[in-house]
């Protein structure tokens, strides 16, 4: 190599790039680059992008939860100063519908399902004439049977909804022989649990503008998965889907509450029509009004075992509230159902699960997506069995919880399954061998509750699951990162950066991540199902280590060296060790340099890659699939609990909550999602509450809606299991759902344990648990005062 | 919202004679319930007198020899929590529990003495402005047949609201006096003075009114009698959750206790009737005996006898006892 081309030697002065050493950058907490604009306030949202000029527009929604619309008198309402226009259905130039499986809610509805139905849309010059002409807008109906609740929705001869009737969907698993195997059992539990209605309460309220550029209507407004909502805003105007550009602003929350449709269509069309900037803004009741909820679920549940606790069969019965459309209810309730046994070992099961229109708030996606509610009833369930068998609950768990290569509820086979590891070290991190049950008033109990859950990732069962992202080298020698996945406050984008400078030895904070534009970036699938982590992660990781690779060829050309004998470090390609005729580690070839040689010898370093792993739709007769998701997650949580006995006051002292990630790319992103999860959970399982009457909601605000504060939130412990999952970045498999899913039973296990009785309604707020020991002392066990 | 023109009192007689002159013009203290209101479309005043421009009105005069202590009708509950005059002084310390209960930090920094004690029905069929119920001049209690979880206990059959001000509540059981002032025909202010009782209005009486309150008269101050050798008192709130929230229900209560036995008590009920509720029968039980558990006991169950829930309220009966006994042996035990 005597006569190689010239090889720069170790440069002098403060700038020594190649020289740090190769600091791991995937597991490290790096600072998220959004993080500070947040903090500061600097950064714009959804509701602060529109400039004076724009126009305010404002929906129509329906006086009544289910009539037909006759007429709706605009005229007046026209007549107002500065009222731009007032758009129907008749303005409409495509579809007039949307919906995320079945498009089956009009944009603009002639008949009202719910109070969410937008009739027509005022656009004005300002917000308060936008008011004012909404005051003056009469509507003429006529009221239909309202469908209130689940019973109703299948009573005999209950008003339909739909064409197709009440019943949306109807989902099942049969393995084995479940009704043999629970008369054959030595015991069997029976509990009934019923789950509420949960709004996303995210702070960003819906919120956004757009304007026409070149002839394309260009919108801004937070969603989950702008390809999507591109397709859905195409479709309802009438417009090639070139025509529609979609940017997602920064966002703050989502929870599943922004993958249907709410502002985008309504921008669109008031711009397309008007060829004028336009803006959107709800009001906090409008969007708990608006928005879809997650499913309350009523779960029967049946569950045998022998005398030495082995768990042998489980009958379910699923029955859930749709509200007024389909949103993705048919996928959550594939999920509740699929998810029936968590991660237990049940040889025999038989589920049957039953999703029905009423004319509630559509049910749709929110973090934990029907898992976390069968979470809360086969939990209950196994609480209950320890008490009858008088078996201790985590003894229960231990002779009963799936192993390596053991199958879930489908019986698709779990290669990796963490849920042991993370109980034991939850119960290491509480103590729970020395827990003590003392408490400082005589009227207050303690108790402790034990989690275990599991969670499929993706959207699976043979859904075309797919992220592409695409990684650049920049003339100035900066790493770009393509990816039309959204960040609403979860990290991706941070994640995104992280693992590209990982495979490309740079700075992550270095990283220019494009982010979430339909016109710009490619498509990267919804955030949601806990999938960008393994899908944008793997495609970024795929994407960079192929520029990686180009780069490599271009230093190995250049230097003479073998490929093999380079790495990338700290911004330059460089030697990984000593080699003969060249002394040192101090080889390098300065990045921005690489992509000069690397441009002039024809190599774009410009790559665009897609993961796309696929999965099994599921056996029809039995709903089994050997490959229902492509990776499980599993979970653990304990909760410790204080419960006033005199009041049914709960107050929630400590939750350990340990989690399986596979690899945690950012730990500190980890530690996050968990902890909002548990805080997310600590709502559902003791206040949060949509109540509704006759399809009237009437807590949509946050005077009534109650979430926890930081004040009602206890002592969060995250512990990070690692175990490498085979098909993830790093081994990295997701985090997001399930730090939400394990919180509610482990509250509920502790409360049962505390007052010796079980809430199986949620929220257990105070009224729920002080009838629970009432009901208990009646029957002459549990607390007493 | 409608539009309304706000005026900037400077004195305490010039707001007066703002409100006496113009029809419908309303006082505006710190706006977080008349604001509310207005945006919710429940009421639309033409013209808001803002007293918070007025200075002085926000004065807390501590206890002195037989004088006791004056609040200024503009004192935030924030400055009511934090008052060593109240906070201090065992006889007042339920005033100053209850003005830190309630509400968040921010809304305790606005909401004042005599908004809180004015301030209308939390009820979501009465804040709702599509249902026309019998307090807004209608002629049906949406509650009876709605959910009425959060509703009266006591006094329902006609309007089953529940009066929502925690100070009224401890105030009710400090026995403390409202000063109310108007602008007389002759130009001169016109003085009244009012005990709690008789300033809130039951249903029966008038359903569409929650005070008695002449249009156009304000509250001026609120006077404390003075603390009694003995005397302490004690307030106690449930909420559906730590933070932040309305009560589910509430109790203050004030004890005189002289050689070990009680000279004087009084119980009061918040979040269970449409005014703050005098549970007398706990008031006789007590007096003249000295205190004791069982005693506490039966004074609790008698505050609660002859409540009569609704369909979905049931939980308040055992609930309220609760904080009887609870606000009671509170009370013993400080000092
Ligand atoms: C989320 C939330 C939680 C809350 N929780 C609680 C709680 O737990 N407990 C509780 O007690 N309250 C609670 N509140 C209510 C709050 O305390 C009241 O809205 C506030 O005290 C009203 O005071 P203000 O000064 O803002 O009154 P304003 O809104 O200005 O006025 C209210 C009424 O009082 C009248 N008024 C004002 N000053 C005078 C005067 N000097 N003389 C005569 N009339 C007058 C006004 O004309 C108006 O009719 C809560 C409110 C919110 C929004």
């Amino acid at each position: 190599m005597s006569s190689g081309p010239p090889i720069r030697r170790r440069p002098t002065g403060p700038v020594r790039p190649g020289q740090q050493p190769q600091v791991n950058v995937i597991g490290r907490s790096i600072r998220r680059f959004d993080g500070k604009g947040k903090v500061t306030g600097e950064t714009p949202f959804g509701g602060d992008l529109a400039g004076p000029e724009a126009y305010t527009a404002l929906v129509i929604r329906s006086p009544h939860p289910h009539c037909e619309i006759e007429d709706v008198e605009l005229a007046a309402a026209r007549a107002i100063p500065g009222v731009v226009a007032i758009f129907t259905g008749d303005d409409i130039g495509g579809t007039n519908r949307h919906g995320l499986i079945r498009r089956d809610q009009e944009v603009f509805s002639r008949r009202a399902r719910f109070m969410g139905d937008c009739l027509g849309l005022i656009v004005a010059a300002t917000p308060k004439i936008a008011q004012r002409a909404l005051e003056a807008v009469k509507v003429s109906y006529k009221e239909l049977p309202i469908v209130a609740t689940m019973d109703d929705a299948l009573a005999e001869g209950s008003y339909p909804l739909h064409e197709t009737g009440n019943v949306l969907s109807t989902e099942l698993i049969r393995r084995g022989d479940a009704d043999s195997a629970l008369a054959e059992s030595d015991v069997v539990v029976n509990t009934e649990t019923r789950t509420q209605c949960v709004d996303h309460a995210f702070l960003d309220r819906e919120a956004g503008m757009a304007y026409m550029e070149d002839g394309v209507v260009t919108i801004y407004a937070s969603g989950q998965w702008i390809h999507e909502e591109r397709r859905l805003v195409a479709l309802a105007l009438g417009l090639p889907q070139e025509r529609v550009r979609i940017i997602q602003p920064a966002t703050g929350g989502a929870f599943g509450g922004r993958e249907d449709i709410s502002i985008q269509i309504y921008l669109g069309l008031a711009a397309l029509k008007l060829d004028h900037p336009v803006r959107i803004e709800y009001t906090r009741e409008e969007s708990m009004i608006a928005r879809h909820k997650r499913h309350p679920i009523r779960i029967e549940y049946t569950l045998g075992a022998t005398r030495e606790g082995v768990l042998t069969a489980a009958k379910v019965r699923i029955l859930s509230d749709e509200g007024a459309y389909a949103s993705t209810g048919p996928a959550v309730l594939r999920k509740a159902v699929s998810h029936c046994t968590g991660p237990y070992r049940v040889p025999n099961i038989h589920a049957d699960g039953v999703a029905v229109f009423t004319n509630n708030n559509p049910t749709g996606a929110m973090r934990g997506f029907g898992a976390c509610q069968l979470a809360i009833a086969y939990e209950s369930a196994i609480v209950e069995l320890s008490r009858v068998l008088k078996i201790d609950v985590v003894e229960l768990k231990r002779i009963n919880l799936l192993d390596d290569g053991e199958g879930v509820t489908t019986d698709q086979k779990i290669p990796v399954v963490g849920v042991r590891d993370c109980m034991e070290a939850a119960l290491r991190r509480i103590g729970w061998d020395k827990r003590s049950y003392e408490t400082p008033a005589p009227h207050l109990r303690r108790g402790y509750g034990v989690s275990t859950i599991c969670f499929g990732v993706g959207y699976g069962d043979g859904f075309p699951d797919a992220s592409r992202a695409r990684v650049r080298m920049a003339d100035d020698g900066v790493v770009e990162v393509f990816t039309g996945g959204v960040d609403f406050g979860q990290g991706l984008h941070s994640l995104a950066a992280q693992i590209a400078a990982k495979e490309l030895g740079v700075d992550p904070l270095a990283v220019r991540v494009v982010a979430s534009d339909t016109h710009r970036t490619p498509e990267s699938g919804s955030s949601s199902a806990t999938r960008q982590t393994v899908f944008t992660g793997n495609a970024v990781r795929l994407a960079a280590s192929e520029v990686a690779g180009q780069l490599l060829d271009v230093a190995a050309a250049y230097t003479g060296l073998h490929w093999d004998d380079l790495e990338l470090r700290g911004n330059a390609i460089a030697a990984k060790h000593d080699i003969a005729g060249h002394e040192d580690r101090t080889v390098v070839l300065p990045l921005r340099q690489a992509v000069r040689l690397g441009r002039e010898r024809g190599y774009a370093l410009d790559v665009e890659s897609c993961f796309k792993p696929r999965t099994v739709a599921k056996q029809k007769g039995t709903g089994k699939s050997p490959r229902a998701f492509i990776t499980y997650m599993f979970a653990s949580h304990v909760a410790e609990v204080l419960v006033d006995i005199e009041t049914g006051e709960v107050k929630v002292a400590r939750i350990v909550a340990a989690h399986d990630v596979g690899k945690a790319i950012n730990p500190q992103q980890v530690e996050g999602q968990i902890e909002g999860g548990v805080v997310q959970g600590l709502g559902m399982a003791l206040m949060e509450e949509v109540v509704s009457e006759g399809g009237f909601m009437k807590n949509a605000s946050f005077t009534d809606y109650i979430i926890p504060t930081i004040v009602d939130t206890p002592t969060i412990e995250a512990l990070v299991i690692e175990r490498d999952d085979p098909e993830g970045p790093y081994g990295a498999r997701g985090v997001g759902e399930p730090g939400l899913i394990g919180t509610p039973p482990a509250i509920l296990g502790a409360i049962a344990d505390a007052i010796g009785t079980q809430v199986h309604e949620t929220p257990a707020n105070a009224e729920r648990v002080w009838k629970a020991i009432k009901r208990s002392e009646r029957a002459g066990d549990g607390a007493s005062a | 919202m409608k539009p309304f023109e706000l005026v900037n009192a400077s004195s305490l007689s010039s707001a007066l004679g703002a409100l006496g002159q113009a029809k419908g013009a309303v006082a505006k203290a710190g706006g977080v319930d008349l604001l509310d209101l207005m945006k919710e479309g429940i009421s639309a005043p033409p013209r808001l007198i803002n007293l918070r421009t007025i200075a002085g009105l926000d004065k807390i005069a501590a206890a002195s020899g037989e004088q006791g202590a004056v609040l200024g009708p503009l004192a935030t509950l924030a400055q009511l929590a934090e008052s060593k005059a109240l906070a201090g002084v065992p006889a007042y310390a339920a005033l100053a529990e209850a003005a830190a209960a309630a509400a968040t930090p921010q809304i305790r920094n606005m909401a004042t003495l005599a908004g809180n004690l004015c301030q209308r029905p939390r009820c979501w069929y009465f804040r709702d402005a599509d249902y026309h119920c019998l307090r807004k001049g209608g002629n049906k209690c949406f509650a009876h047949s709605g959910d009425n979880a959060f509703h009266a206990i006591f006094e329902n059959d006609k309007c089953a609201v529940v009066h929502p001000s925690a100070a009224a509540v401890a105030l009710s059981a400090l026995g403390a006096k409202l000063e109310l002032q108007r602008a007389g025909k002759d130009g001169k202010v016109a003085t009244r003075e009012l005990a709690m009782a008789d300033f809130f209005v039951a249903p029966s009486k008038d359903v569409q009114r929650e005070n008695v309150l002449a249009a156009g008269e304000l509250i001026s101050a609120v006077k404390l009698p003075a603390p009694q050798a003995g005397q302490r008192s004690a307030y106690i709130k449930q909420k559906q959750k730590q933070s932040f929230d309305w009560p589910l229900g509430e109790v203050a209560v004030s004890l005189t206790v002289t050689a070990g036995k009680i000279a004087a008590a009084s119980v009061v009920l918040g979040s269970v009737a449409p005014i703050p509720w005098r549970a007398k029968k706990a008031e006789a039980a007590l007096v003249g005996k000295a205190a004791d558990e069982a005693l506490i006991k039966a004074a609790a169950e008698a505050a609660l006898a002859g409540a009569d829930p609704l369909d979905d309220n049931g939980y308040k009966v055992p609930l309220v006892k609760a904080l009887v006994r609870r606000a009671l042996t509170q009370a013993l035990v400080s000092k």
